[in-house]
């Protein structure tokens, strides 16, 4: 059900034309929409602010608004997904990727998927969801970029015993990916 | 170190291998290991699916969709959407936001985003902030964006009608009511008094609202004479709404009154929020061990010299630092920004820290570091 407000069309083309209170009046909505972010993005947050009014402005004059929802609401998604993704790629180790000869940086949790893993989001999840709560700690501290020392430090095991655990937990997480795989449906 | 590097030690060391935090002779042999093994190589791979596996977060659209269903714009369904529009099932989100602190407290965000928004809505039409056009960064020379944004904050007497005029005054109550802003050198009584003054002002102006649509006088001579009239009593009541805020900013001005936030990275703690004075059966802030620094974020304050202390239970000085300056941070708000460094504090004790300017604290806080 279109619920496109009333009005959201006339808002958008004097926006556009650069009406200074249609401006006024789309700012201050992202600006609302984006305050909750402020502290969490932190010195971010002007850049990601300004993100979003590019982006806006890239989407309507593209007419990518299609009044699915009212304009107000569309504003915000747009603002809310720019501010979680800034959050979500500010990670604190650059990771490395095995890529024949070289060694060059890489996001793992991006397009490196090897293959015969699915990036099927829902399997990721369940599988996720049947670790244990060690394995999914252990893991964790690794994405966040901790070496082995300080997660045997953190965790008071040993580093010969910590390197095994992390280990099986990859091995599980395999076994449990390949069982939901072997009970799922084929999908057309 | 060579002559260790079978397939096992290798294996053993790939998610740090992958994660950057092998170094020297370790990284050496490890990937001179995997240019000559095939089969370390599938691991490797097997290790980046993991990684992928056990940092899989929900879709932000997925976390869109809920709080958007919440909010009763979208119908309601039981699953959300994923990356490139597949279906999550619920069980999955559920099971997900049950262990994921992250996602929760990012559908926290979001959920405080759309209240932000929908307040907005409730409280009608935008207030005509002062308009200034803005245009990308980088093609401008440099139209300072903070002085833009406190000029669109501004309050433009000219266009401020009744409602927004209710509302600002009842959103100074607010921040007057939720304390912990405003100075310590405004008596409680004065404070007290400026309160029910905006109070006052606020109710006055939502009563005038409610009798307003009674009052309308049919003929539009009528209405004219009632529109000067609702006109010149909304000139008076801004001209009295000022001069409080001018009263309230004076007061924390001269009195170097001090808002306090703390914040260390989001995904570890959510921002706390502390009064310039510590109760004493005040929850101090916990700060998980391993963190470099945490900021405080200061209202209030010009750029005076500060002094940063830090007490143990005992009472004993661990830290003190004078000679700061805060250093303007950007944001809505304008604030300043005191950054202190967590390596040199002990673990698991109760800290107590305090900020003075000219010899007077102006802030105190209760903080653990959590080992």
């Amino acid at each position: 059900v279109a619920v496109r407000g009333e009005g959201d069309d006339a808002i958008i083309e004097r926006f556009l034309a650069g009406e200074p209170a249609a401006v006024a009046e789309v700012d201050g909505w992202l600006a609302r929409a984006a305050s909750s972010y402020r502290r969490r993005l932190g010195e971010q947050f002007e850049d990601a602010l300004q993100d979003v009014r590019l982006e806006i402005t890239r989407l309507l004059q593209e007419g990518k608004f299609r009044g699915d929802s009212s304009l107000k609401t569309y504003l915000w998604r747009v603002t809310a997904h720019t501010c979680l993704d800034r959050l979500r790629s500010g990670r604190r180790w650059s990771f490395v990727e095995y890529d024949g000869d070289s060694v060059e940086a890489a996001d793992p949790t991006a397009t490196t998927l090897p293959p015969g893993w699915s990036a099927d989001c829902d399997l990721l999840l369940r599988v996720l969801a049947r670790m244990e709560e060690e394995c999914r700690r252990l893991w964790s501290m690794l994405i966040e970029g901790h070496s082995y020392r300080e997660m045997s430090d953190e965790t008071g095991v040993s580093e010969g015993a910590l390197r095994v655990r992390v280990l099986r937990c990859r091995r599980r997480a395999q076994e449990v990916r390949e069982e939901l795989l072997s009970r799922r449906p084929l999908r057309a | 170190m060579m002559a260790k590097t079978t397939c096992d030690w290798t294996v053993e060391r790939l998610p740090w291998w992958v994660n950057g935090t092998l170094e020297g002779a370790e990284a050496e042999s490890v990937e001179a290991h995997l240019a000559e093994c095939s089969a370390c190589r599938d691991e490797l791979a097997a290790t980046r699916g993991a990684l992928a596996l056990y940092g899989a977060h929900l879709p932000i659209e997925t976390l869109l969709d809920l709080v958007e269903g919440e909010a009763g714009e979208r119908e309601a369904r039981d699953s959300g959407r994923g990356a490139g529009g597949a279906v999550l099932s619920s069980e999955a989100v559920a099971a997900h936001l049950g262990h994921c602190p992250a996602c929760r407290e990012q559908l926290a965000l979001l959920r405080e985003s759309r209240e932000a928004v929908e307040e907005e809505s409730a409280a009608g039409e935008p207030t005509g902030a002062k308009v200034t056009p803005f245009a990308p960064r980088r093609a401008q020379t440099a139209p300072p964006l903070r002085r833009r944004r406190l000029d669109h904050r501004r309050l433009d007497h000219r266009r401020l009608d009744r409602r927004s005029l209710a509302l600002a005054a009842s959103l100074l109550f607010c921040v007057v009511a939720a304390g912990g802003w405003l100075s310590s050198g405004l008596t409680a009584e004065r404070r007290g008094d400026t309160i029910a003054e905006l109070r006052r002002l606020a109710e006055a102006t939502a009563a005038r609202d409610e009798e307003a649509p009674s009052g309308a006088a049919p003929t539009e001579v009528a209405a004219d004479e009632a529109s000067a009239a609702l006109a010149a009593e909304n000139a008076e009541l801004k001209a009295e709404r000022d001069r409080l805020r001018q009263e309230l900013a004076d007061g924390e001005r001269v009195a170097g009154g001090v808002g306090v936030g703390v914040t260390v990275p989001w995904h570890v703690q959510p921002t706390v929020m502390r009064n310039a004075e510590a109760r004493p059966d005040e929850e101090p802030i916990e700060v998980p061990a391993g963190q470099e620094q945490l900021s405080l974020y200061l209202t209030g304050l010009g750029d005076e010299p500060l002094t940063l202390v830090v007490d143990d239970a005992a009472g004993g000085r661990i830290l003190e630092r004078s000679g700061l300056t805060a250093v303007e941070a950007a944001g809505i708000d304008p604030h300043r920004t005191v950054t202190l460094p967590l390596a040199d504090l002990p673990d698991g004790e109760l800290l107590t820290l305090r900020l003075l300017a000219d010899g007077e604290v102006i802030a105190t806080l209760l903080l653990r570091i959590v080992p």
